[in-house]
């Protein structure tokens, strides 16, 4: 068993890159860390970690409270949000989730596999006891996949 | 203040795996970047900070779950969950849903807190429901 302790470690060659065998923690190359989970098997620190979130105020000029990798917001009309990406994703194969406030049975869900963009996604929300779309004060959206 | 500069880690077998409890930036302490794909994301943020699997129906239990105390039943279809370790504000993001393809899951955005948020299962009426199994995570900034 052996120790270190230090404050600062930062690649020699370059010092914005550190390899742990071949695998970069951070460099311009791509690459996988696995990190070893709760019980005896590992994981993937890239794929388990989530790459965009946003929590936005959707009623009359809508505003973010709080997000991450987002770089703006729209109003495409009631009920009807786009959320883009600061870094985009490799594809548009990600996976999204969103809910909305409570209020009148509100519902939020994306608003259809053609609106996933590796540059953003289109969420809609709707009441659903009446079908109607509509505006909600609370509209929360998070996208786990692959980073571009 | 000490400094190593290496550019390789491995273990003294020559494994690619570096042994560690607790990782901590050094720059700003609560940001540490990680490659994905070709660009960098931040590991804090990118962590779920509260997830949880729980039964609504009877008397609530919980299945399975990470930094949640309790969860505290407020009637039919309704339900509070407490968190152990707080967020630092009420901006963080949940994300909630349910076994039932008939009933949808909200958040309660009055009740969202830094150590606790409401969400409801209501059904094609707006009418409130209990669901078997119930799933949640939240993404935001802890305290």
């Amino acid at each position: 068993m052996s120790t270190v302790i230090l404050d600062t470690i930062t690649g020699k060659s370059t010092a914005t890159t550190i390899t742990i065998g071949s695998t970069p923690v951070v460099s311009a190359s791509a690459n996988s860390m696995t990190i070893r989970g709760e019980g005896s098997n590992q994981t993937s620190i890239q794929q388990g970690l989530c790459k965009f979130f946003s929590q936005i105020e959707g009623e009359g000029t809508i505003s973010t409270r709080d997000s991450f990798n987002q770089s703006s917001i729209s109003d495409n009309g009631t009920g009807d949000y786009d959320f883009a990406f600061t870094t985009n994703m490799g594809n548009d194969d990600y996976a999204q989730m969103s809910n909305a406030d409570s209020a009148s049975g509100h519902i939020a869900m994306q608003y259809s596999q053609g609106e996933q963009h590796t540059t953003g996604c289109r969420i809609f929300c709707t009441e659903i006891h009446a079908n109607n779309s509509t505006d909600s004060d609370v509209i929360m959206v998070t996208v786990h996949g692959d980073l571009s | 203040m000490s400094t190593i500069k290496v550019d390789t880690y491995l273990t003294r077998g020559g494994a690619s795996e570096i042994a560690i409890d607790k990782l901590k930036g050094v720059t700003t302490a609560d940001s540490i970047s990680v490659t994905a794909g070709s660009v960098t994301t931040t590991l804090q943020e990118g962590l779920a900070k509260t997830r949880i699997r729980f039964n609504q129906q009877g008397t609530p239990s919980i299945t399975a779950s990470f930094n949640i105390a309790s969860i505290v039943d407020g009637g039919t279809g309704d339900t509070t969950l407490t968190i152990t370790n707080d967020y630092a504000n009420v901006n963080y993001t949940i994300n909630a849903q349910n076994d039932d393809n008939s009933v949808t899951t909200q958040i309660v955005s009055d009740d969202v807190f830094v150590g606790s948020y409401r969400q409801r299962t209501v059904d094609g009426n707006n009418s409130l429901v209990d669901a078997p199994i119930n799933y949640t995570i939240t993404h935001g900034d802890l305290a």
